[in-house]
């Protein structure tokens, strides 16, 4: 019997210990009718049978896998460098719980503090915690956050934000007390607006939550905003995607009071959606009213630099429901592979990946403006950014699709209705995007529009 | 051992990244550049490797030791699964890769939803919540939006006194008043304090089964009873889940929305506080309220649909954390019907067995059979000489194991829980027990021994304390 560490002897002689008669008898005081149910499972199979079938599972998904792929919208294919999916191999590491026992966690504990080092270091903040599930709930948990600081209910969120996460704050809202407005942060072809955000903002307000790039991979500068929220005594929260912030100057240096989004960048791949990794920095002012678990620097019994959990005053084990919040498992491991990944790339490395999102996007754009029907919006765009053809986006990501790229993600058929149109495509270009790649694209893209006119 | 911020290379990472020169950043306009470049570690890949390695040798996993950390069902991590989440079809899938594209994923996923619905008892299961935590806030704005359908306003959630903190927060996040109702003296949700608790403002009680203390509700059907005669719902905390699993159903008690914690009872892994995974499973009338995406099947093949109308909405970016839910696809794949009970009676043969073979040092708190772990106290001769249950864990470390749970639950004084689950061998019991014995021994004989523990670990007993009074959270606030 797989993953069992008992031999029948040994549960003959433990049963026999206990004075029972059989396995079933430790359950007689579960009343019998519960006990009545024939599961309804697959019998067991062995390792090499389970291997195959996940094998032949996999190999389904092996044309989007192989595919060149030009997908964002929340989630990036960047490389993940070979020493840290080796290192996150480390069983004491990954089988490890959260570092409740420190002195056997220093590993996870030291990693963790890096980590939020690191992530305050390229925020412009002062403090990070140790990760939440994604980006959208890091963003839910931000406005929460501001809430609690300010005492007030109301929230301003930049209608450009990503669809999803504006989602989630949507169903979150009602059971945090949340009044949330949103505000259009400018068109695709009139580029960022910063006067509606930031007249939205008022003495009720709690925070203003605006992205940095947006959902359509543009930048803007935030420290007009960062005004318009602090003459209220708002805070302004900057949803930010990390590499970007080694060329762009990051949300704390433009005045935001909170930065949050998503560390799946950070060498994590992209596993179909999941576990990424949500980030929250912030001013050290707030760190009392953070949610997340924080890892602090103290000594052991003898003197020596130490780490632990700290601040768990703060957290649902000790506080309940007055926690800041519900979060216990975390994505630990994937904070702990940011940190590895941005300890692997170094400043160069990552101002290099960060230049060649740049370059890549600035390449394709340059091809794509040469091909008739094929419409570009302004904007100083890192690494994401949407044309428009003709033809309906969806039937362009086909097209693309048959010949090996994953065009972009069609707007209007996967958010539905909103500053876009049928025919937008959301692109995304990293440092993976060969010129070959890009050239291809542009030829396929090329020929898709040209059969349609 | 030094940070790798005090740690300097010449040759760096860098060299992984060509250069594409200083062009591309001439686009970025000088307002949006970044005055000065992030102070990230410069190191050789070499150096990088070193430190992350000499930072895993100061780090235990239950790859380490025994690992009888109570309510969290430490056991082992099936490296097939490891393996499995890895394979390139489903490491490098975009989750917006075309539906048509992604069809051995979809499939994995629909079906890894069937068998939890088998073994929960539920009729529909969503895959989207990341955590146990993550999943409890689910179906509580599940309940939410179920009696809001039915124009009933109920504000309040009742959890029992001996509940995980996550339950009352997650309700408090949803929205609910939260209201505590007391064990009785068996270990038991008392029945005539849950009686006076329900009411028309009550929208649901929140319940492991087995509870906290290890002991399994055996009132489940009056308790279930008590509250749908209310009008309200039975919500189950998963996180006791492997105590039953594949002997009794949730669902067939009574319960109509649950949670399952996958790095508990389904073998993956804790990634050292996370990333986990859980789903949430309910019966077929609150179903339309579950959130997007759902997994659809038509024939053979596979979509992810919005939700209906009544859905709650979102609760992540994506479907969940997909990663995570292939290991416990496999897990369950190698399992099958018989090894899925055969983990339950193997996990409630280890708990039961640690606790008649402790009970001379460490009573349990409740004289009752427990199931898959169970709430110990130090006996009293040993409580007076002064020695705390964290000073007994605290020893454990020396001795080479992984302390249980201490000081949870809270109405246990100087609680010590203890989850063996079903993957260690009796030898490995066996050596625990008597550990814990010599550890008693040793607190009547010398108890300072217990109170200046750990002596082996990488580092002595650390102060808390002083990391809460001056708070030191990056490298630069230590400076």
């Amino acid at each position: 019997m797989p993953f069992v560490s008992l031999t029948d002897a040994d549960v003959e002689a433990m049963l026999g210990e206990l004075g029972l008669g059989s396995l079933d008898a430790l359950f007689a005081h579960v009343p019998e009718d519960l006990r009545r149910h024939a599961f309804a499972l697959p019998p067991g199979r062995t390792q090499l049978e389970v291997e195959r079938e996940l094998e032949a599972l996999a190999a389904r998904n092996d044309r989007a896998a192989g595919a060149a792929c030009f997908l964002g919208a929340g989630a990036y294919d960047h490389h993940v460098p070979a020493a840290l999916r080796e290192i996150l191999r480390r069983g004491e590491l990954y089988t490890a719980y959260t570092p409740y026992q420190p002195e056997i966690a220093q590993g996870m504990l030291q990693a963790l503090f890096e980590y939020q080092t690191m992530l305050a270091r390229l925020t412009g903040l002062d403090v990070a915690n140790a990760s939440l599930y994604d980006g959208a709930t890091a963003c839910l948990e931000a406005l929460g956050l501001a809430v609690r600081h300010t005492n007030r209910t109301r929230v301003v969120v930049d209608a450009n934000l990503n669809p999803r996460w504006r989602d989630v704050i949507k169903t979150g809202a009602a059971g945090m007390g949340l009044t949330v407005v949103e505000v259009p942060g400018g068109g695709l072809a009139q580029g960022r607006d910063a006067a509606a955000p930031a007249a939205a903002v008022d003495a009720s307000t709690a925070a203003l939550l605006v992205p940095n790039p947006d959902f359509f991979g543009r930048y803007a500068d935030l420290k007009a905003l960062a005004q318009a929220a602090h003459a209220h005594g708002a805070l302004l929260i900057g949803a930010a995607a990390p590499i970007s912030m080694a060329i762009f100057e990051p949300p704390g240096a433009m005045g935001c009071d909170v930065a949050c989004g998503e560390g799946q960048e950070l060498g994590l791949g992209l596993s179909f959606g999941g576990p990424y990794l949500g980030f929250l920095a912030a001013r050290k002012e707030l760190v009392r009213r953070m949610p997340g678990r924080l890892v602090g620097m103290t000594v052991d019994s003898r003197g020596q630099r130490a780490f632990t959990l700290t601040l768990q005053t703060r957290e649902q084990h000790i506080r309940r429901e007055k926690a800041t919040s519900n979060i216990c498992s975390n994505q630990s491991l994937c904070a702990f592979a940011a940190g590895l990944y941005l300890a692997i790339m170094g400043r160069e490395g990552l101002r290099r990946c960060a230049a060649a999102c740049l370059a890549g996007v600035a390449a394709l754009r340059a091809k794509l403006a040469a091909i008739p029907g094929v419409t570009l919006f302004p904007g100083t765009h890192w690494r994401e950014f949407v044309f428009r053809t003709p033809l309906r986006a969806e039937r362009v990501c086909e097209l693309l699709a048959a010949k090996g790229i994953l065009a972009g993600v069609p707007l209007a058929a996967r958010f539905g209705a909103g500053i876009w149109e049928a025919g937008d495509v959301l692109v995304a270009v990293t440092e993976k995007r060969t010129a070959e790649e890009i050239d291809a694209y542009a030829a396929a893209l090329r020929e898709a529009v040209a059969a349609a006119r | 051992m030094e940070l790798v911020f005090e740690k300097h290379s010449a040759a760096s990472g860098a060299a992984n990244v060509p250069d594409p020169g200083p062009e591309a950043e001439a686009l970025v306009p000088p307002e949006l550049r970044r005055a000065a470049p992030p102070a990230l570690p410069e190191l050789s890949e070499l150096d990088v490797v070193r430190h992350y390695l000499a930072l895993s040798r100061r780090q235990v996993g239950v790859d380490s030791v025994f690992y009888p950390l109570g309510s969290c069902t430490m056991k082992y991590n099936p490296k097939l699964c490891e393996e499995a989440a890895r394979l390139p079809g489903f490491a490098r899938l975009h989750p917006h890769a075309p539906d048509e594209l992604c069809q051995g994923m979809l499939a994995l996923l629909w079906n890894l939803e069937q068998r939890l619905c088998e073994i929960c008892g539920m009729d529909a299961f969503t895959l989207a919540p990341m955590a146990g935590a993550q999943g409890e806030w689910t179906g509580l704005l599940l309940v939410r939006a179920y009696h809001r359908a039915r124009n009933d306003a109920r504000t309040e959630v009742l959890v029992p006194d001996s509940a995980h903190g996550t339950n009352p927060a997650s309700a408090a996040m949803a929205g609910f008043e939260v209201r505590a109702v007391a064990s009785n003296d068996d270990g038991e949700v008392d029945l005539a304090a849950l009686r006076n608790a329900v009411g028309p403002k009550t929208a649901a009680l929140m319940l492991t089964n087995p509870n906290t203390l290890g002991l399994f509700e055996t009132r489940i059907r009056e308790i279930a009873a008590v509250l749908h005669q209310a009008g309200a719902l039975l919500y189950y905390d998963g996180a006791n889940l492997n105590a039953i699993c594949g002997v009794a159903r949730p669902g067939d008690m009574g319960f109509d929305i649950v949670h399952v914690n996958v790095h508990k009872t389904f073998a993956t892994p804790h990634g050292g506080g996370g990333p986990g995974a859980g789903p949430v499973g309910v019966k077929a009338r609150i179903a339309p309220f579950l959130p997007a995406p759902r997994i659809v099947r038509e024939g053979e093949r596979f979509a992810r649909a919005e939700a209906s109308p009544q859905s709650i909405g979102r609760v992540g970016a994506f479907g969940g954390n997909a990663g995570i839910l292939i290991r416990a696809y496999a897990y369950l794949a190698m399992l099958g019907r018989e090894g899925v009970t055969r983990v339950a009676q193997h996990a409630v043969l280890a708990a039961r067995y640690l606790a008649a073979r402790l009970a001379s040092d460490f009573p349990s708190a409740y004289d009752r059979p427990c199931m898959h772990e169970f709430v110990a106290t130090p006996s009293a001769a040993i409580l007076g000489k002064g020695v705390k249950t964290l000073d007994i864990a605290k020893r454990l470390i020396d001795c080479g194991f992984h302390p249980p749970t201490v000081y949870f639950p809270m109405i246990v004084h100087e609680a010590l829980m203890v989850e063996p689950t079903e993957t260690e061998t009796k030898e490995r019991l066996d050596a625990f027990v008597a550990a814990m014995h010599v550890i008693a021994a040793e607190a009547m004989a010398t108890p300072e021994k217990l109170k200046t523990a750990p002596q082996n670990a990488p580092v002595g007993r650390v102060d808390e304390v002083k990391a809460a009074r001056e708070l030191v959270l990056t490298y630069d606030m230590a400076r």
